[in-house]
């Protein structure tokens, strides 16, 4: 506008000096004329082409996709562009009506403030962010709209989603950090703020406040887990320390973990980190460590008295045998029936009794007193086993076959011991016909699979686990008298040896005894 | 000096804190074809006492064979032997070690004190009776004693 008022000076200007030439006579009436009509028609055009430009500018507001809309000081609507008329449809009122309260309101504040009023209207589901500018000197007030529905439901879901991993972090007591090498900026999440024992943001994060919550015995190697890894160009590294939280001398566990980032000259532009708190975790372990341990020595104790207990026994109980079986040899059938009868019953108690006492005493050897793995031929294991029962296998007829047997590594006289009580038993309990044995093995998942088949008695599956346990018998006799004890000898074994001891029989089929081997 | 077939009965020194083991060795000896005396002394105190024939053991007889336990009161079985073979007047007795202990290291050091046999009791009586008469077999009549 200030150009058209200084051509309309200009011209007047023109005008002045015309009236001048002509009042002096340096110009005639019919020049002077001419250059009036050509001076008009030049102003006209320039005019036109102003009005042009006048009108165009007057179009912005209304072709803004934006809501804009004029308000007197009073709250009449004195101007609103077709976007508002559209978007804020009912919201409003009508041209040269009055504003609805909310503007209103609006319209006081801007005015009383003298300056920008923001605020947020809702109409039709949009959200529309508004600014009131007041214009002081011509009671008006200018209000530019935006529509903000699509950048606040972003913004909504951002921060929704920062405050679920918030509370992820807070719940996994995994902290995040993250580093920024361009502008040495560190940000901690705030669960890293919670594991140090500090408010969330309480402050900004600093590489000198972390290392003042790092236990101060660890932040030598924490310094240097993270120098180091710098120093050797490693992209990533991990850490295990512990915190101390400055308000409560608390300590804390945690585990490190950092990634660098690097850009194409491969400098290291940022570091990202994480911080998990551990410390239920450790203790968890300890915890978990001392039980192991309490049940270790426990177990030695248990196995310390046994076999003190067993030894002990040995002793009178020796007296007891040797002196019944004394009586039995001096005075047999010197006394009466009864007597005999009576003698009879205390030697063979005690001689039972004797030999329960030092399979006890076996048993609780076999972890003390075993002998240090080494190799040795399965095989002459076996043989060894065998040539100990042959007696009792001549006696009984006794079939027994077998295929090659592999070298192993473990403790050769316990595995005598386990194949002739395995042996023995099948033996024992046979059927109606002689007894045939058939031992075999098989390779099986890094594994020996030892077998020994017989056609013997068998046994229900009731008594699968419990015939393992100690003094435990299933087929109890005067014939077949046992211990009980000699199958937990044999658990006892082949656990020492890190294998499997199971048993697979049909009543009245048989039976057949397994148990394994690490091959390594 | 020692000479079972000329009728000479032999004496034995039985050094064991239990009676039952000592009655039971008694037994097992009536049945020797030695004519033999025993003499039995409850811990390793006694022992000396009759070997250096000290207070009640003055007029005690020189054993031919000593019969020793290792577990005993007041001195110790292992102490016994190795004052025996220090003993150069002592040292040819032979030692027979009945013990029921079954720990290596206990046979070993008896071994290393120069125990002239280890043998551990057995459990069982024939076999208890047995070991005796090996013992009376092997000492008395096989080994030439000095």
């Amino acid at each position: 506008m200030k150009d058209l008022d200084t051509r309309i000076e200009k011209f007047l200007l023109r005008l002045d000096r015309l009236q001048e030439d002509l009042l002096t006579g340096k110009l005639e009436v019919n020049q002077a004329l001419k250059q009036v009509t050509e001076d008009l028609s030049v102003a006209v055009e320039e005019l036109r082409g102003s009005e042009e430009e006048i009108r165009s500018i007057a179009r912005f507001p209304g072709e803004n996709p934006n809501p804009i809309i004029r308000f007197s000081r009073e709250g009449k609507v004195l101007y609103a562009n077709t976007t508002s008329t559209i978007q804020l449809a009912g919201c409003i009122g009508g041209l040269g009506t009055t504003a609805t309260e909310f503007w209103r309101r609006a319209i006081v504040k801007a005015f009383s403030s003298g300056s920008v009023y923001e605020t947020e209207l809702v109409c039709h589901e949009q959200t529309f962010k508004l600014l009131f500018t007041p214009i002081l000197e011509q009671n008006y007030i200018n209000v530019y709209g935006q529509n903000v529905t699509e950048s606040k439901r972003i913004e909504a879901a951002l921060r929704d989603s920062e405050n679920r991993l918030n509370r992820a972090q807070e719940i996994a007591h995994l902290g995040s950090w993250e580093l920024d090498l361009t502008n040495n900026r560190l940000t901690w999440s705030d669960e890293v703020y919670r594991i140090f024992g500090l408010a969330p943001q309480e402050f900004d994060a600093t590489y000198e406040a972390f290392l003042e919550a790092v236990h101060p015995d660890d932040r030598r190697i924490v310094n240097e887990a993270y120098s180091g890894s710098i120093h050797q160009k490693l992209d990533s590294y991990e850490v295990e320390h512990r915190v101390m939280r400055k308000s409560t001398g608390e300590i804390r566990f945690v585990h490190e973990k950092c990634e660098h980032i690097r850009d194409e000259s491969g400098r290291i532009i940022r570091s990202i980190g994480m911080v998990h708190d551990i410390t239920e975790r450790k203790v968890a372990e300890e915890k978990l460590f001392e039980a192991v341990n309490n049940l270790t020595r426990s177990n030695a104790e248990l196995e310390q008295f046994a076999y003190v207990a067993s030894h002990d026994l040995q002793e009178p109980l020796r007296m007891v045998s040797s002196y019944v079986t004394l009586l039995a040899r001096r005075y047999k059938g010197k006394l009466d029936q009864d007597a005999d009868e009576f003698i009879h019953y205390a030697v063979d108690g005690a001689t039972r009794m004797q030999q329960m006492v030092q399979d006890l005493l076996e048993l609780s050897r076999i972890q003390t007193k075993g002998k240090l793995f080494a190799q040795f031929s399965a095989q002459e294991a076996l043989d060894q086993a065998l040539s100990n029962l042959t007696l009792k296998i001549h006696e009984t007829q006794t079939q027994i076959t077998y295929g090659a047997l592999p070298q192993v590594v473990g403790d050769e006289s316990q595995f005598v011991h386990l194949f002739q009580n395995l042996i023995d038993n099948a033996i024992k309990y046979h059927h109606l016909e002689p007894p045939r044995i058939l031992i075999g093995v098989s390779r099986k998942d890094g594994e020996w699979v030892f077998s020994i088949a017989d056609n013997g008695l068998g046994l229900d599956s009731k008594h699968f686990t419990r015939i393992f346990g100690i003094f435990q018998q299933v087929h109890r006799s005067r014939k077949n008298a046992g211990t009980g004890i000699g199958l937990s000898i044999c658990k006892r074994i082949v656990e020492r040896h890190g294998g499997r001891i199971w048993v697979e029989s049909e009543l009245g089929r048989g039976a057949t005894f397994y148990f394994t081997l690490p091959t390594n | 000096m020692l000479d079972p077939s000329k009728g000479n009965p032999i004496n034995i020194l039985i050094v064991e804190d239990n009676p039952g083991d000592v009655r039971l060795i008694i037994e097992a000896l009536r049945e020797f074809k030695v004519a033999n005396r025993l003499h039995s002394v409850e811990d390793g105190e006694e022992a000396t006492d009759y070997l250096y024939k000290r207070g009640r053991f003055t007029a005690v007889p020189r054993p031919d064979l000593i019969l020793l336990d290792l577990n005993l009161p007041r001195k110790d079985g292992r102490e016994v032997l190795a004052e025996i073979k220090a003993d150069a007047d002592l040292c040819n007795i032979p030692v027979v070690i009945l013990t029921s202990s079954q720990a290596e290291q206990d046979i070993l050091k008896s071994y290393n004190l120069h125990a002239n046999c280890y043998i551990t009791k057995p459990v069982d009586l024939d076999q208890f009776m047995a070991v005796i008469k090996s013992i009376e077999e092997f000492w008395l009549t096989v080994v030439k004693l000095p």
